[in-house]
């Protein structure tokens, strides 16, 4: 088996345990902005099941054509997340804003996949926002009143898990186009997304340990 | 300079590992000014904790002051007075005059009787045991019957809402306040009826107490040491003070603190 066919088979194992962590931590008492990440969570184990279907060289334009739907939802899923993460702090009215015109340029980028090259740029530009809206929640947190234990944080984890995930990505996404121009450096470009899917397993896990943080809740 | 499509995507490379290390840098950078956020956070807390607990204790010091003065103040007045009395009394006993000595002696057995009921009153209303063992309700009970004994008053002691056992010097603080307000009453008020009320709700502790006397007007009235002291109790319990008085009606002072706090930081 190829090391890329492999992370993103381990990938998939990672994201398959943080739904059953999810799972698990259903009933218990928690923040509200869990939801989205749940729904991030689902979103994404499909994205991956998706990504597994390109092996069997299935119709590429169909799993092309899911992939850019469920890359949506999950973004939408993730916005959401930072929007009630931010209720309450000085930056929820430009969050909001931000998180708005995010979606909307998604949903526009999506709808016209025909003009640009999608999904690629879809990524770049959610990234993007990814990274932007974990910078507002920094800024808010060194803003806010210290009172909160950072490492039994389920929030910082999970936004430090995307931050870190989301920032290592948009530069490989961004790189695409220029691979691509190279056909010989196919091999080559595999492992640089491999590294992308790396990163994505270290924001799972980050997500997994967000949800044993509950196990000792803190209010933020 | 970069010539082929290999050095650059090398160098894409490099500079993306350059990238991943700056963003690592970056999130320990936020966790160590955080850190330090929350050092200065926790000391500010420590430092708060430290200053609400010198002022408890300056409170328990003047509470204890002021104890020693309404001790001495009815030694000197009451107890005093009597014993003088009774001692003047035996001084001039008339052996001859047996009639006149049975009298000087009853009087002065009375006296010292007397003497004796106070000295006990003062001992039971200084002591703060029931307070600590049976808790502020007990205590107040206890206050409102001695009271009652002087046949002046009529006390009406009531609790609503789900009473609980605070911290002990919260009860201290609390019942030294009632005291000090029912004093006020004694002194000034000239009322025939007072009514004490307490309300445990989950948040707060509310105590009211109510009077029938003359009253007095709030703007123009001169906040005495009495009404100073309880003043300053209730900041030391983070609580708030309420007074309404229509003159030759009713007076009432409401006073409300956290429970929580009150729990949790004495």
């Amino acid at each position: 088996m190829k090391l890329h066919n492999f992370i993103v088979y381990f990938g998939t194992g990672i994201i398959l345990v943080a739904f059953f962590v999810a799972i698990a931590f259903m009933k218990k008492e928690k923040p509200a902005y869990f939801k989205y990440v749940f729904g991030f969570i689902t979103f994404g184990l499909l994205v991956s099941a998706n990504s597994i279907m390109y092996f069997s060289h299935a119709n590429i334009e169909i799993l092309n054509y899911f992939e850019r739907w469920l890359l949506l939802f999950q973004f939408i899923a993730i916005s959401f997340f930072y929007l009630n993460l931010l209720k309450g702090s000085s930056f929820s009215k430009i969050t909001k804003q931000i998180v708005y015109t995010a979606i909307i340029l998604q949903i526009i980028l999506i709808t016209f996949s025909a003009l640009f090259k999608i999904p690629k740029y879809v990524k770049i530009v959610s990234n993007f926002f990814i990274i932007i809206y974990s910078v507002i929640y920094y800024r808010d947190l060194l803003k806010t009143k210290a009172n909160v234990i950072l490492i039994k944080s389920s929030a910082f984890w999970i936004v430090t898990g995307m931050f870190f995930s989301f920032s290592v990505s948009f530069p490989i996404y961004a790189l695409n186009p220029f691979i691509n121009t190279y056909p010989e450096y196919q091999n080559l470009r595999l492992q640089i997304f491999s590294v992308s899917n790396i990163a994505l397993i270290v924001m799972y896990l980050f997500i997994i340990k967000s949800y044993l943080c509950l196990k000792h809740p803190q209010n933020y | 300079m970069l010539k082929t499509s290999p050095e650059l995507l090398i160098f894409f490379i490099i500079l993306s590992i350059i990238f991943i290390l700056l963003l690592v840098a970056f999130i320990i950078n936020i966790i160590y000014r955080y850190q330090q956020k929350q050092n200065a956070y926790f000391k500010d807390i420590e430092s708060l904790k430290t200053s609400h607990q010198n002022a408890l204790l300056q409170s328990q010091l003047e509470i204890q002051e002021q104890t020693f003065q309404n001790i001495s103040r009815e030694i000197h007045d009451n107890i005093g007075q009597k014993l003088t009395l009774a001692k003047l009394h035996l001084n001039t006993l008339d052996y001859v005059d047996k009639e006149k000595t049975a009298f000087q002696v009853n009087g002065s057995i009375n006296m010292i009787s007397e003497a004796i009921n106070d000295l006990s009153d003062i001992s039971r209303s200084m002591s703060s045991e029931i307070l600590l063992n049976n808790g502020l309700i007990k205590a107040l009970e206890f206050e409102a019957t001695q009271l009652e004994k002087s046949s002046i008053y009529k006390i009406s002691l009531s609790a609503s809402g789900n009473p609980i056992f605070m911290a002990a010097n919260t009860e201290l603080v609390l019942f030294r306040i009632a005291q000090e307000a029912i004093n006020n009453i004694i002194k000034h008020a000239q009322a025939t009826s007072i009514d004490i009320h307490l309300h445990f709700n989950t948040v707060f502790f509310t105590m009211s107490i109510t009077d029938n006397g003359k009253g007095f007007n709030i703007e123009e009235a001169h906040y005495g040491t009495g009404l100073q002291n309880i003043k300053k109790r209730i900041a030391i319990l983070k609580g708030r003070l309420e007074i309404s008085s229509t003159p030759n009606i009713a007076t009432q002072i409401k006073i409300e603190i956290p429970l929580y706090e009150n729990n949790t930081a004495l």
